[in-house]
C-alpha cells in the first residue's frame, strides 16, 4: 500500500471516529460497540411516524445496514409526524424518500429498500436477512405478521404503537415472550380507531420511535438493560411513563409450549380486515354526511345504554342500546354513540348481517362540536 | 379500594375518568358489576358474556399480567388494575 493510501485510510478512520466520537466515548459502547453497530443489520417495518424517528437515529448512530419495508407513498397528511419525508417527497415511495434522507444524514449506512407491504409470502425472506426488527407498522394485521415471523425466525423485535396522546413500547427476545403473549387477539375490527380516525400528536411518534432506536441500539451494542419483559406505556397528556410486567405465555399460539401457528397465516382475514370490495364501502360518515342522511330521513340508532342516551342525544335518534336489535327491517341506519367507538363496532356487525349501516365518525361529541342540535346536558 | 386504569379513549366514550377508585370488590365479576353500576355499559363492554375479560384486552394487577382473567379472578384492596388494549398506530 502506498504512503498516500495509508494516509487516506487514516484520514477516513479519523473522520469515522469523529462522526461517532460522542457515543464512542461512552465506555458502555466504546470502539468495539461502534464496530458492532457498523456490522449490524436492522429492518424497520414501516417508514411512517415511528419508522421515521427510529430510522433517523439508527442511521445517525452508524448502524451498518438499515432495511426499510413499506409499500406506501408520501402524502401531505403524513408530514406532521413522518419526519423522514419532506414536502418535495409527496407522491414518492416512502422507501425511496427514506433512502435519500438517510443517505444525506449518513452516507456510511447502506439503506435497503423493500418497496412493498410485507405479507405472509414475503415476510420470512425479507426478515431473515436482519439482526433486529423494529416494528413501526400501522395495522394490527401487520403487527401480528411481523411478530409471528420474528418468533419463527428467532429475531429480536422492538415493537411500538401510538394513538392520540399515548404510546406502547415492548422489546421481545427469542424465547422471552412475544406480542401475542401480551395481546393474544387483535381488537374486533372497528373497536379501536386508527391514527387516521382518532388522530395522533406527531411528536408522540418521535418519543416512541426514538425509544425504539434506543432499544435496538442496546440490543446491537450489547449494553444496558433492554426493555425485555416489560410493556412501557407513555401518556403524553400527563407526561407519565408507566411500566407493567409481561412474560412468555406457555399457551401462546406462536411462542408457547405447543404452538398452533408455525408459519405465517392470512393476517387480514384473521384480524377481520374487510375484503377490498367491502372496504370501499364507507362504514363511517362525517358529521356533514350524517346531517344530510338525517335530513333525508335515514334512521339514527343511538347504541348507548338508555342512561347515557337521556343525558344527551341527537334529536330523532332512537335509543337501541349496545345490542342494537331494532325492528327496522332492511332500511339503512346511522349508528351513533358518544365518540364513534361503540357505534363503529355495531355498524360493522349490522353490515355483516346484511344491513346497510354506517357509523357517525366522532360520535355525538363531533356532532355537538359542529354546532348541530342535540337534546340533553351531555 | 382498588384503582382501575382504563384506556383514555374508552374512558372518554363512557364520560368517566381514566383512573377510577372502586370500593368493595373482591373479584373481576364484582368489578364489572361496579363499573356497570357507575357507568352503564362499561363493564359489559369489557367482558365476554361468560364474565371473562374480552380476549383482545389485557389485564394487569399490580403491574403483573393476569393470563386467564375470568369472572372469578380475585382482586384485593389496594391493588392497581390496568386494563389495556393494543393500539396499532405507527
Amino acid at each position: 500500500m502506498s504512503r498516500q493510501n495509508v494516509e487516506a485510510d487514516r484520514a477516513e478512520a479519523a473522520r469515522r471516529v469523529s462522526r461517532y466520537h460522542r457515543q464512542i466515548i461512552l465506555p458502555e459502547l466504546g470502539l468495539a460497540g461502534q464496530r458492532a453497530l457498523s456490522a449490524s443489520r436492522v429492518l424497520v417495518v414501516g417508514a411512517g411516524a415511528l419508522g421515521s424517528a427510529a430510522a433517523l437515529y439508527l442511521a445517525a448512530a452508524g448502524v451498518g445496514t438499515i432495511g426499510i419495508a413499506d409499500g406506501d407513498r408520501v402524502d401531505l397528511s403524513n408530514l406532521h409526524r413522518q419526519v423522514l419525508h419532506g414536502t418535495g417527497d409527496i407522491g414518492r415511495l416512502k422507501t425511496a424518500s427514506a433512502k435519500d434522507r438517510l443517505a444525506a444524514l449518513n452516507p456510511e449506512v447502506d439503506v435497503v429498500e423493500h418497496p412493498a407491504y410485507l405479507d405472509s409470502a414475503s415476510v420470512m425472506d425479507v426478515m431473515a436477512a436482519y439482526d433486529v426488527v423494529v416494528d413501526g407498522s400501522d395495522s394490527f394485521a401487520a403487527r401480528y405478521l411481523v411478530n409471528d415471523a420474528a418468533v419463527m425466525l428467532g429475531k429480536p423485535l422492538v415493537s411500538a404503537a401510538i394513538l392520540r396522546f399515548e404510546g406502547q413500547l415492548m422489546v421481545f427476545r427469542p424465547g422471552a415472550g412475544c406480542y401475542r403473549c401480551v395481546f393474544p387477539e387483535p381488537p374486533p375490527a372497528g373497536t379501536v380507531p386508527s391514527c387516521a380516525e382518532a388522530g395522533v400528536l406527531g411528536a408522540v411518534a418521535g418519543v416512541l420511535g426514538s425509544a425504539q432506536a434506543v432499544e435496538a441500539l442496546k440490543l446491537l451494542g450489547r449494553m444496558g438493560e433492554p426493555m425485555v419483559g416489560r410493556l412501557g406505556l407513555y401518556d403524553a397528556w400527563t407526561g407519565r411513563w408507566q411500566q407493567v410486567q409481561v412474560a412468555r405465555d406457555p399457551a401462546c399460539a406462536v411462542c408457547g409450549d405447543h404452538p398452533t401457528i408455525t408459519a405465517p397465516i392470512d393476517y387480514d382475514s384473521w384480524c377481520g380486515v374487510p375484503a377490498p370490495q367491502a372496504a370501499s364501502r364507507a362504514r363511517e360518515v362525517s358529521v356533514a354526511e350524517a346531517q344530510r342522511l338525517l335530513d333525508e330521513g335515514v334512521r339514527f340508532l343511538d347504541v348507548r345504554p338508555e342512561a347515557e342516551y337521556v343525558r344527551g342525544h341527537i334529536p330523532g335518534a332512537v335509543c337501541v342500546g349496545p345490542d342494537a336489535a331494532p325492528a327496522t327491517g332492511d332500511a339503512a341506519v346511522v349508528c351513533v354513540c358518544l365518540q364513534g367507538i361503540r357505534s363503529a363496532g355495531v355498524a360493522a356487525r349490522l353490515e355483516s348481517e346484511g344491513r346497510s349501516a354506517v357509523s357517525l365518525a366522532g360520535g355525538l361529541l363531533a356532532w355537538a362540536r359542529a354546532g348541530l342540535p342535540w337534546e340533553g346536558r351531555l | 379500594m382498588i384503582t382501575v386504569h382504563l384506556p383514555r379513549d374508552l374512558a372518554a366514550e363512557f364520560s368517566c375518568r381514566d383512573t377510577l377508585a372502586v370500593d368493595g370488590v373482591r373479584s373481576l365479576n364484582e368489578l364489572w358489576a361496579a363499573l356497570d353500576h357507575r357507568h352503564p355499559g362499561l363493564g359489559r363492554w369489557l367482558r365476554e358474556p361468560d364474565g371473562a375479560m374480552r380476549r383482545h384486552l389485557s389485564l394487569f394487577v399490580n403491574a403483573q399480567r393476569v393470563r386467564w382473567a375470568d369472572r372469578g379472578t380475585v382482586l384485593e384492596d389496594g391493588q392497581e388494575v390496568w386494563i389495556l388494549r393494543a393500539v396499532s398506530g405507527g
